[in-house]
């Protein structure tokens, strides 16, 4: 009797660690989904998942955005700071590094992807818009730039993920608001060359017209003259279709559309081919994956001896397709649409991607640790061996966390408005082109001044629906 | 290729070993923080990037040249005084977020402590000075106000632009740097003095 509580227990723990993440934190995204956000604010401070060690940033993310949506700026400041914080000060934990090499990376300080941790500076300079400290915004564009250096430093080869056209693009936006031309010119530039040359091979994202007109205007603000000539002749624009007149300011919206996707487990099996001299390879053919090891005396392949393939758990992202399909912003008798800036949901797939090989073979050398501990134990006693090698295979997760307050993509537009209250209507359409929502917004403009707008709108469809 | 000697011979005491050198990594724990200080004059080159050192070589070299160029003593000669610069804008056109400001502040500081030229505040700052002085008209006790149209009229501005060239192939850079500097007097327009640092880097993965 007592046994056989103690094996549900066991087993009911074991299913809970199984599932993805995101289901683990079902309470919290709902809630959030559904826009009740104090509740999920609430939910994520009690909920025990989320107040782990381990799990520290993402809990910073989540209450982060969540804050920021709210309007408590400041709050979500606090949040976001720290989050960078834990993002630059991590230290490698060799005890966790040690339990995750012998149960599953799940156990784990959770890192963050780079894409994540750029993200943190986007919510935090717009925090620092809103609060009216343009000075801190700056600070943040700084720390984008030091980011994105780190980015392009790390990653070498053609194909990856290595540069972020958005934060470029967003760095100027910030910098053109605070009346640095100049440093607005140089990341607009720097954006475009990204959008140009990385994001339209890796995601056919092409660099947006708003972004054309910006690097023209700087440069002509910057008195960069041989510049402007130059970039007009390139974009087949002129520079006269922007200025706003002296009793207008301007408004930058951005809009956060959907959320971006979660992770979840799937595996891999890799057949073990024995080649000469003691090399093994693990190979899965679909996939084209193949990794060879050195494993140096015949004893030690015996054993692997019994071993034809084996099973590693991998994550992969889920896309979370958005309900909405475009939006237009319309208000003072104009109608404007937004441009792509941000694709989050397809650097999502690129960063795992570019990492995948890397990742496999710790996930390999894990599970070779594994049933070389199998192995001995079933020798010194075979019952123990099996339970051991079942522990094993119970354990053999992978690590399916991930920010998942993020948006699907972001998208933008430049307004030129009269000073004094505006009221603009977002107008969201759905894939078929019919008006789903229209959410009436008061922006106050200053005359000479650039303000901001982050709106989310978070309809998605579940994880993998078309 | 990962090697996996260990697994080889794994009796019951090399178990026992593993094991304790697992218990070892875990009493050790996390990796101890180090900060070290260093001297701001040693040139430490990470990245390629533009640094510290960049800034202080050009600093140096600007610093050493202006004021050891002909148009200081002409100036001198002509006029009985040291003249008076105020610094303008130093354009940015390189591919790289480069701030002037710490080896424009490290040229003013020569320039005050050698006494060889004279400053006055530059636009960035004028303002709140002149508005300080307005408020001094309005609070402070009239045997302590500074008085109006007493600042003194820069002889010289100082401009200047920084370009960078990068040229890539594999993974090879060669980051090439280009500051330069110009003195222009106020009342003509001749450029009486124009400095330049070049910066070279080759950087290899």
């Amino acid at each position: 009797m007592k046994l056989t509580m103690i094996l549900l227990l066991v087993l009911s723990m074991f299913f809970w660690g199984c599932m993805p993440y995101y289901i683990r934190q079902q309470e919290f995204h709902t809630r959030f989904q559904q826009g009740r956000l104090e509740e999920a604010s609430q939910v994520l401070d009690k909920s025990r998942e989320a107040s782990r060690r381990r799990n520290r940033l993402l809990f910073l993310f989540n209450q982060g955005v969540v804050q920021h949506m709210k309007g408590n700026y400041a709050e979500s400041n606090r949040f976001f700071e720290e989050a960078h914080i834990l993002g630059e000060d991590f230290s490698r934990n060799l005890a966790d590094e040690a339990l995750a090499l012998l149960t599953n990376p799940g156990m784990l300080e959770y890192r963050g992807e780079d894409f994540e941790l750029l993200m943190i500076h986007f919510y935090k300079a717009m925090n620092f818009i809103q609060l009216g400290n343009l000075e801190a915004a700056l600070v943040e564009c700084r720390r984008m730039n030091i980011k994105l250096n780190a980015l392009n430093d790390k990653h070498r080869g053609q194909n990856k993920y290595q540069r972020d056209a958005f934060i470029h693009n967003l760095m100027g936006i910030i910098y053109q608001s605070a009346g640095d031309y100049n440093n607005a010119f140089i990341a607009y530039r720097n954006a475009f060359e990204v959008y140009n040359e990385d994001y339209l091979r890796l995601f056919g994202l092409e660099a947006p017209v708003q972004l054309q007109r910006d690097i023209i205007r700087t440069a002509h603000l910057t008195g960069f003259s041989d510049q402007r000539v130059y970039f007009e002749g390139k974009f087949g624009l002129t520079n006269s279709d922007v200025l706003p007149a002296e009793n207008e300011g301007e408004l930058v919206f951005f809009w956060q559309n959907g959320l971006g996707p979660v992770k979840e487990q799937w595996s891999i099996n890799l057949n073990m081919v024995r080649g000469e001299g003691g090399v093994v390879h693990f190979q899965n053919e679909d996939l084209g994956l193949s990794f060879p090891f050195l494993i140096s005396s015949n004893q030690a392949q015996g054993n692997l001896g019994d071993l034809r393939f084996v099973r590693v758990a991998f994550p992969r992202y889920v896309e979370r397709r958005p309900v909405i399909a475009s939006a237009t912003l319309s208000g003072n008798g104009k109608a404007s649409s937004f441009e792509l800036a941000q694709n989050i949901n397809a650097i999502a797939f690129q960063s795992l991607q570019d990492r995948m090989l890397r990742e496999l073979s710790t996930a390999l050398l894990r599970l070779a640790l594994k049933q070389a501990a199998e192995k001995t134990l079933r020798k010194r006693n075979e019952n123990l061996g099996s339970l051991f090698g079942l522990v094993g295979a119970m354990t053999e997760q992978a690590d399916t966390r991930n920010w998942q307050t993020l948006p699907h993509s972001i998208h933008y537009t430049r307004l030129v408005l009269p000073q004094g209250n505006n009221e603009l209507v977002l107008n969201l359409y759905d894939q078929a082109g019919a008006l789903r929502q229209e959410i009436p917004i008061t922006v106050y403009i200053k005359a000479g001044q650039t303000s901001f707008v982050n709106y989310h709108t978070l309809h998605s469809k579940p994880p993998g629906m078309p | 290729m990962p090697n996996f000697k260990f697994l080889k011979n794994m009796n019951m005491r090399k178990a026992i070993i593993l094991s304790a050198m697992f218990l070892v990594v875990l009493a050790t724990g996390c990796q101890q923080r180090r900060v070290t200080r260093i001297d701001p004059d040693r040139a430490v080159d990470l990245s390629g990037r533009w640094n510290d050192t960049d800034s202080r070589l050009v600093a140096q070299e600007m610093t050493a040249d202006i004021l050891s160029r002909p148009w200081l003593r002409r100036f001198e000669n002509s006029n009985g005084r040291v003249p008076v610069l105020i610094v303008g804008e130093v354009r940015n056109r390189s591919h790289e977020h480069i701030d002037a400001e710490t080896f424009i502040r490290n040229m003013e500081r020569e320039f005050v402590n050698t006494g060889a030229v004279r400053l006055v505040q530059g636009a960035e700052f004028r303002e709140q000075i002149r508005m300080e002085r307005a408020d001094q008209h309005e609070f402070a006790a009239p045997e302590t106000i500074a008085r109006w149209k007493r600042e003194i009229g820069a002889d010289f501005m100082l401009t200047g632009t920084m370009n960078s060239i990068v040229d890539q192939h594999r993974r090879n850079r060669i980051i090439y740097y280009q500051v330069n500097l110009e003195l222009t007097d106020m009342e003509t327009n001749e450029k009486v003095w124009i400095g330049e640092k070049q910066i070279k880097k080759a950087v290899s993965n």
